[in-house]
């Protein structure tokens, strides 16, 4: 078992190194220099030559990863070309927001996709399934953005109900960061929510098929024990797995999420700093968020073996 | 064949199907569906209400939305169809000789091709786009890359299953040479995931191209496509909301196609799931 | 009338005007106090002034630092930090005399030596200031005693005073106690002005408050000079970077100012959510958008074709696609509201087709594509380039718009690598600053007598004489074309009514002192 982890935990390593090789070499080919973003119209060939001296941009490329590699191993992830602050401390600064804002959204999914998923296969090829699975495909056709604008005109606008704007972190405020969280990650959350319920619906379909719930059925247990207790923590392993895939998707909707609702997250920072041609903020963020995937499904792994633990012997 | 009769007998699946084809038929007939040029411009007209002569009225340069939605509809199909072919073909071709020949060479691609999940797929696709710039045409291509994966990781694991089966035996036995047996024996076997895949993936891919051009990292305007006509309304919200309504629907409608057809197709070719 | 109600009157008046004037301690104490929330486009990217570029940090440093001289509502120089100077005859040597008793936030009073720490720094490369060049042409600082300083210029150069002042805050002054203490870059930005910076939250807002020892200058309210009085508490300047999401916010009281409402909500505002009471300003401004030409590409090289262009655009048509018509049409880089605008400056070309294809042919035009690129970053660039495709789509020249994104577009414009390029340019009260721009298209490389006219104009400080050597530079632009200017487009800035006070400047940098909250 503990060598299962420790197995896991080493795997991230070298896959970490790939990304981060791909991550350098495709941010430098992104044309356009920010050596000219910082000087806007102001740049004369005499200012542009002494900004990228000074951001360390004239050396060859690849004297720069391996600069860039080096430091990011101490945990220095170099400096923002614009702010002049340390990139890992702008990124450490947002990603609380980032992390909040997603694991909302998960635990908001997972309250209205379970009780749904689980109805709706239990309730298998009736009217109802197919109402619930009809509302699920809606879930998950519909666009973030417009999902959140919509969201904010309707229930920040006309019902004034949650602000448009602003952000309080959770942890400095339980309730009022709680409030504007409320919307993006409800928004963020309807997607994912979607897909959960239809992974949990075909697992507990599957399930339910097997001789042992039968069995279980046989023996006179209650329905909802056996619902409970055999069927759903064994339907809940390939969920889970899901889930951690979809972390992924929900990382990436983050970015749109934080964008409409002007929220202070690493997705929205990300996006701004391609647009300046920040590079190791570009860098820096890219890798961060993988890192925080691997995590995410190196922790659902392992989780994994609680409702599985065949898949340890594999 | 049986699957294809119970396909047609599901009722969501066979919905799906229809509109799907209606988005194809509207993406063909587009120069005589639409009403106006969807590239023209008449500014003395702008964000107009709909009216009789512009059915879903006209955006902030005066162009008719009807008409941009119709043509849009050419380009998503264009997007989502063409990537997830790439995608397919990449992803087929990478995951058959990972699965088929294993070794070192399977450690290293799949590592690879790990690497490349662990990136969250707008990020991917937001970095692509950055690097190669806005055009209709790199949007496929990192749309393609960020699918490939997912197909090779599906192709890999059927072939890893089914490489050890007597059919195969068989093949080897009968002195078929290695490209034979993987595209004639093994693959065919491998199609249903495939496919359910592909539904999912053009799904996706409608909704990546507007996620993309509301960061303005889509088919660069004054491209009518979906994503974009739905990111130039997003400053109308509170003076014309009408304009983002139609685009709306319309990706609403065109994923809500595909997903519908990828599940039944699910349901179909993998009775356990039913 | 009796001497007892003379002498009452007499006091009233007295009073009336000792009140009306730098508000009396009774009227000034009843509008302290109080929170503005401000919305605006986008977050400050550092608070450092000497690394800061960016128009979004200057609407807040503005707050925080005070400038050697700068500019008032009329452009004119208007002395903040400095009570008056001197220039030498040949413009080799400025002295400035300094105020007394101008606190830092720290407590500490500014003098001279301060002057020569702040602008060494910005001069010093390893502060990365961008704009480090324009003060090259300075020789050496002299400290000449506690309240004097004094600059030595390399060679004879009048633009010092426009430089200082266009710079502005970004070559404010800083304590050098301060910058060390906070080991050389300056997140805790320390300066003369009437708000002290709180803190910086990145992408979420940046808090000012009144600093309660600021001594509010003699006259009125004056650019960015003047008697600024801090009636509010403090201060949020808000990124909001959704324009929809703005206005929604505004209208839910959740900022009380917005500082750049979008032409297409004018409207709205006006009609709208005025009944809301909500207030909006608008001001013709200073800066510009132009289509510019390529002197070192096939086509765009000849004049004869960007005659021909000229001819073909209908510039009142361009203007009303990109501002909806809030905007003042011009051509000239001299903008309508400088002081150095004349009625010269508005000669330009009126469409005229025939003439139009007549050059059009001259040039040897084969219905190759032209390529126009543009942004869409900024909505004017975007809609100006498209109404500039309509229009000569109807001369037959055929354009193909390169939408890229801004870091690229801003490469292609600073190398002159393009045909042509639709681009804006910000507020320039010196013209020299905006003309020097077309150095990069190749236009100035071909043509001596605009560098010279540009030299004469800043070699001197003589209103006349730069006036007209400026009327002679827009008729070489009007004979060659290396541009299209259309507009100076129109600000708006929309607040509740209770915040008063306010008066919007032509360069849209927002000012929060001498404004107050009636709630």
């Amino acid at each position: 078992m503990v060598r299962y982890i420790i197995k896991r935990i080493l795997y991230i390593i070298p896959t970490l190194f790939i990304v981060a090789f791909l991550i350098f070499f495709l941010v430098h080919l992104i044309p356009g220099d920010p050596a000219l973003v910082i000087l806007g119209e102001d740049a004369s060939p005499e200012n542009v030559k002494v900004v990228r001296e000074t951001l360390g941009l004239d050396k060859p490329l690849y004297t720069q990863f391996v600069l860039w590699i080096g430091k990011v191993g101490m945990g220095d992830f170099g400096r923002s070309i614009f702010t002049k602050r340390p990139v890992i401390d702008d990124i450490l600064e947002r990603f609380p927001v980032t992390l909040v804002l997603t694991t909302l959204a998960m635990i908001f999914s997972l309250l209205i996709a379970l009780p749904p998923g689980i109805y709706a296969a239990v309730h298998h090829n009736t009217r109802k399934d197919y109402t619930f699975m009809f509302c699920t495909i809606l879930g998950v056709s519909i666009p973030g953005f417009w999902l959140g604008l919509m969201a904010l005109l309707f229930f920040s606008v006309k019902l004034g109900w949650f602000p448009t704007i602003g952000f309080v972190p959770m942890w400095e405020d339980f309730f009022v960061g709680f409030r504007y969280m409320v919307l993006p990650s409800m928004t963020l959350g309807l997607f994912m929510a979607a897909v959960v319920a239809r992974m949990i619906r075909s697992s507990m379909l599957e399930v339910l098929r097997l001789e042992y719930v039968t069995h279980a059925r046989a023996k006179g247990l209650g329905e909802w024990k056996v619902i409970g207790k055999h069927a759903l923590k064994n339907a809940f392993g390939p969920t889970l797995t899901t889930i951690g895939i979809q972390y992924g998707m929900l990382l990436g909707g983050a970015v749109i999420t934080e964008t409409v609702f002007s929220l202070p997250g690493l997705g929205k920072y990300l996006v701004l700093s391609i647009y300046s041609r920040d590079y190791p903020v570009v860098q820096g963020c890219i890798l961060f968020f993988a890192l925080t995937y691997m995590v995410i499904n190196l922790v659902v792994d392992i989780l994994y073996v609680y409702f599985d633990p065949r898949i340890v012997y594999e | 064949m049986m699957t294809w009769q119970r396909l047609v007998a599901h009722k969501t699946g066979m919905l799906g199907l229809v509109i799907i084809l209606l988005n194809v038929s509207v993406a063909f007939t587009a120069p005589w569906v639409a009403t106006h040029d969807p590239l023209g411009m008449d500014i003395l007209n702008r964000d107009a209400p709909p009216s009789m002569d512009h059915i879903f009225g006209t955006d902030d340069y005066g162009r008719d939305i009807f008409s941009r939605v119709v043509y849009g509809t050419r380009i998503s199909l264009y997007i989502s169809l063409l990537s997830v072919l790439v995608a397919m073909v990449c992803g087929i071709g990478i995951g058959a000789f990972s699965g088929y020949y294993r070794g070192w060479a399977d450690t290293v691609i799949m590592r690879f091709m790990d690497a490349l999940m662990s990136f969250p797929a707008i990020l991917l696709a937001i970095g692509i786009m950055a690097v190669r710039g806005g055009h209709i045409n790199n949007v496929v291509i990192a749309l393609g890359v960020v699918y490939t994966p997912r197909f090779a990781r599906i192709v890999r694991g059927s072939f890893l299953s089914l490489k050890e089966k007597e059919f195969v035996e068989a093949a080897v036995a009968g002195g078929n040479g290695d490209l034979v047996i993987i595209f004639r024996h093994i693959l065919p076997n491998c199609m249903a995931p495939i496919i359910v895949q592909a539904t999912v993936s053009l799904a996706y891919a409608i909704l990546a191209e507007a996620a993309l051009s509301f960061l303005g990292l889509g088919a660069p305007p004054p491209a009518p496509s979906w994503g974009n006509i739905l990111s130039d309304a997003r400053n109308f919200m509170l003076d014309a909301p009408w304009m983002t309504i139609f685009p709306g629907i319309a990706i609403t409608f065109s994923v809500l196609g595909f997903n519908l057809l990828g599940d039944a197709l699910r349901d179909v070719l993998d009775p356990r799931l039913k | 009338m009796r001497s007892g109600m003379r002498i009452l009157v007499i006091l009233a008046v007295v009073c009336m005007i000792g009140f009306g004037q730098g508000d009396g301690l009774v009227g000034a104490a009843s509008k302290r106090g109080g929170e503005i929330k401000v919305g605006t486009n986008a977050d400050v990217s550092a608070v450092d002034p000497h690394v800061s570029t960016s128009v979004p940090n200057a609407v807040v440093l503005n707050h925080i630092f005070e400038p050697l001289v700068c500019y008032g509502d009329k452009l004119d120089f208007v002395p903040v930090l400095a009570e008056r100077w001197e220039i030498s005859s040949d413009y080799k040597t400025y002295t400035f005399y300094l105020r007394k008793n101008r606190l830092f936030h720290n407590g500490r009073e500014m003098v001279a030596e301060d002057v020569k720490y702040s602008i060494e720094r910005v001069m010093d490369p390893k502060t990365g200031c961008p704009f480090r060049s324009h003060f090259g042409k300075i020789e050496s600082i002299e400290v000449v005693d506690k309240y004097t300083v004094r600059f030595h210029m390399k060679e004879s150069n009048a633009g010092l005073l426009s430089i200082l002042a266009y710079e502005h805050p970004r070559i404010a002054v800083i304590p050098k106690e301060e910058v060390e203490k906070q080991g050389g870059v300056f997140n805790h930005p320390v300066g003369t002005g009437p708000y002290a910076f709180v803190e910086w939250k990145p992408d979420r807002y940046v808090l000012v408050e009144r600093f309660e020892k600021y001594q509010p200058l003699p006259g009125p309210m004056n650019g960015m000079g003047g008697a600024r009085i801090p009636y509010v508490d403090k201060i949020k300047f808000i990124p909001i970077g959704e324009k929809e999401v703005a206005t929604m916010a505004l209208l839910n009281k959740e900022i009380d100012f917005l500082l750049q409402v979008p032409f297409k909500s004018v409207e709205k505002f006006r009609k709208e959510y005025s009944k809301k009471g909500i207030v909006i300003e608008e001001i013709p401004g200073l800066a510009f958008y132009q289509i510019f030409f390529g002197f070192k590409k096939p086509i765009t090289k000849d004049v004869n074709f960007r005659k021909a262009c000229a001819y073909a655009i209908d510039r009142d048509m361009v203007a009303k696609a990109a501002t909806r018509g809030y905007c003042a049409v011009n051509s000239s880089f001299v903008a309508v509201k400088n002081q150095y605008h004349t009625p010269y400056h508005d000669t330009w070309y009126k469409k005229d087709i025939p003439k139009a294809k007549a050059l059009l042919e001259a040039s040897g035009y084969n219905g190759e594509e032209v390529i126009l690129y543009t942004s869409k970053k900024y909505p004017m660039m975007y809609d100006q380039a498209l109404a500039v495709q309509s229009e000569l789509a109807t001369l037959g020249v055929k354009i193909k718009l390169e939408v890229v994104d801004l870091p690229v577009l801003i490469k292609k414009f600073t190398s002159g690598d393009y045909q042509m390029l639709s681009f804006g340019l910000g507020a320039k009260p010196n013209p020299n600053l905006a003309y020097i721009v077309l150095k990069m298209n190749g236009f100035l490389a071909e043509n001596p007598r605009m560098r010279e006219l540009m030299g004469q104009a800043s070699k001197t400080l003589d209103f006349e004489t730069r006036k007209k050597a400026f009327e002679e530079c827009h008729r070489l632009v009007y004979e060659n074309v290396p541009a299209i200017g259309f507009y100076n487009y129109n600000y708006f800035n929309a607040y509740h009514s209770y915040l008063k006070g306010f008066k919007i400047l032509p360069t849209n940098m927002p000012r929060f002192w001498g404004v107050w909250l009636e709630k």
